[in-house]
């Protein structure tokens, strides 16, 4: 597949690092030769120079032979005109384009075919502030991904010794729960090493377990893990970009939220737009303010401004001062190894994020959802299954018949509205749509090979 | 219905060039809307694409059946592209392709469509027909082989 990345930025260069690890055509544009030449010297990619939406640069690109086009240059005009450009000129089958301006997102009807060609919408910042809110919502949760639209989802968290599961074997999962409620673990990950669960594996303290449930089921599963606390309440915000705007625009009418703004011109914007959220004008690393607006009484704090370094050291100090959970937003790949442990409960990474979100157009196969875990390690995924009993190798077979590559199970099954639990004897459907946990990338392919349609499917 | 049914000889592409299956996909929707009743080459491709998506249509053997249902088509029409080089296709055996059999499908579709991308997998699955389809040149020529059945030919 041959793939056009525009922008040499965050997110593009994070894009062309994980993308070129497998094995696709990739050219960067960029217009800054310091920044192209540095990733040509790490990663195994051609790179252009040259305004991204320009016909010639495009071209230069490859465009004519491009199978998709992922615009993420920091203009968001740009980005549309690129996209409008290879459609309009060149056919590009796939145009993925960031957009940050939400009066531009307020407006979907722009981006269709007669207007702004945009197939695939990305907006980090909606993504990582999704990201966040989900976490909020589990206080144990590492990870909560969403499937089918939120009706199934996926969580990861942390065996502790009080929860009931902990020291037994999988198979009393089930007996454990109470009727009608069913989960599935797909992956457990220990010493960062993962282990493909059976039902004698058992859970270890400490072990990072992801487990399936439907949406109204995941607290129940989660209590037989760890202990439980409510969910937080009292949530301090620190930095006032776009992301900690609008987390405190979503989360003030049910929690009580305080956010931490340097700038106070900044701030003043922000308060003007929000009801009961407090505005604070100060530093987040400034432990008598955290002092001040009671850290020790805080549920969840997030360290959400754009310096990494400050949101590590402030969710340090926080967590110290007794902050209950701490969420850090880290650009910076290589800090995300680095800080996750018991100082910091949950770093959050925008490029993950946004990379599973492209991974989903980029993945053959129907694919509806596509979640990159654990640095790019692990996925994710939410496959449909077409065809015949004859003609597909998923649709008609139980699920123990299904030949899955190594490291990867299949958590579950959403079947239209119902959310069915993997278990060894449930058949799959035509148009169901198939949750698997893919614990080591090198399987991707034949998971892809596996939901793939026969030549003469119509 | 039979491929030579759906076939004419202005939509026979035989030793052309092009460099990706993009644009492959691009030549195979420009013949397909030349025919009577089909829809436009975009609204074709875009389905060829979101088709190729979903699995490779390539049979192997270097040969294989883009398809894709477009709702403005009102029937099913064909095209048929040689290619000078081989292209990368996807292919299950991993072999390049330089044979493609290309279709548009109504949005509804029946089983004669069915019946008629089996009968090009069969066609196409017998060494005697690549050979031919390989060689001969003329359209009009290539369209009395189509109409031939597979069997026969390999009695020649």
């Amino acid at each position: 597949m041959q793939i056009i990345i525009l922008g040499a930025g965050q997110v593009g260069t994070g894009m062309a690092r994980s993308l070129s690890a497998e094995d696709f055509d990739i050219t960067v544009v960029d217009t800054d030769p310091e920044r192209l030449r540095e990733l040509q010297e790490k990663l195994d990619i051609r790179t252009v120079l040259g305004h991204a939406a320009h016909p010639e640069t495009l071209i230069r690109a490859g465009i004519e032979d491009a199978d998709l086009l992922i615009a993420l240059t920091n203009s968001d005009e740009t980005n549309m005109v690129a996209c409008q450009v290879a459609y309009s000129l060149f056919n590009t089958p796939t145009k993925v384009a960031r957009v940050r301006a939400s009066d531009y997102l307020a407006h979907p009807e722009l981006f269709n075919r007669e207007n702004t060609p945009i197939d695939v919408l990305i907006s980090p910042e909606g993504l990582v502030t999704d990201h966040i809110q989900r976490l909020i919502d589990y206080p144990g949760a590492l990870q909560v991904l969403d499937f089918a639209d939120g009706r199934a989802q996926l969580v990861g968290t942390r065996a502790f010794h009080d929860g009931p599961l902990v020291g037994h074997e999988l198979r009393a999962l089930r007996d454990k729960l109470p009727s009608g409620v069913d989960a599935r673990v797909a992956a457990i990950f220990r010493n960062d090493e993962p282990i493909i669960p059976e039902g004698d594996t058992v859970i270890e303290v400490d072990d990072t377990v992801f487990f399936l449930a439907a949406r109204n089921d995941i607290p129940v599963v989660m209590r037989e893990l760890r202990r439980m606390s409510e969910p937080g309440h009292r949530i301090l915000l620190a930095g006032g970009g776009n992301i900690g705007a609008s987390l405190a625009r979503r989360l003030e009418r049910s929690h009580h939220v305080k956010l931490i703004e340097r700038d106070p011109v900044r701030a003043e914007r922000i308060a003007e737009d929000l009801d009961t959220a407090i505005v604070l004008v100060g530093d987040c690393a400034d432990e008598d303010l955290l002092h001040e607006e009671g850290i020790d009484e805080t549920d969840v704090y997030c360290a959400l401004t754009n310096d990494d370094e400050a949101n590590i050291l402030s969710s340090m100090l926080a967590k110290r001062m007794g902050a209950d959970k701490v969420i850090t937003l880290i650009n910076r790949p290589a800090y995300v190894d680095l800080v996750e442990s018991d100082r910091i409960d949950v770093a959050v990474s925008p490029q993950q994020v946004t990379i599973g979100a492209l991974l989903t157009h980029i993945r053959k196969g129907h694919m509806v959802r596509v979640h990159s875990l654990r640095r790019g390690a692990a996925e994710a995924i939410e496959a449909v299954a077409h065809g015949t009993p004859g003609q597909s190798k998923v649709v008609g077979k139980r699920i123990e018949e299904i030949d899955l590559p190594p490291a990867t199970t299949i958590g579950g099954i959403i079947r239209g509205e119902e959310v069915i639990i993997a278990h060894h004897d449930v058949v799959i459907e035509t148009d169901d749509h198939v949750v698997l946990f893919v614990a080591d990338q090198r399987s991707i392919r034949r998971v892809e090979r596996l939901f793939a349609v026969e030549a003469v499917f119509v | 219905m039979q491929l030579v049914d759906v076939l004419a000889p202005d939509r026979i592409a035989v030793d052309i060039s092009v460099s990706s299956k993009k644009t492959l996909l691009e030549k195979a929707a420009e013949l397909l809307s030349t025919a009577p009743g089909s829809a436009g080459s975009r609204d074709i491709f875009d389905s060829l694409c979101q088709r190729e998506r979903l699995g490779s249509t390539g049979l192997g053997h270097g040969v294989a059946i883009p398809h894709g249902r477009v709702d403005s088509q009102a029937e099913v029409s064909g095209a048929m592209i040689r290619l000078k080089r081989p292209i990368d296709f996807d292919a299950p055996d991993h072999e390049k392709v330089d044979l493609f059999f290309a279709l548009a499908v109504p949005g509804q579709c029946t089983d004669t469509h069915l019946r008629l991308l089996a009968e090009m997998a069969e066609r196409l699955g017998r060494e005697s027909q690549r050979h031919a389809l390989r060689t001969i040149d003329d359209p009009d020529e290539l369209l009395r082989l189509l109409s031939t059945s597979p069997a026969d030919a390999q009695a020649q």
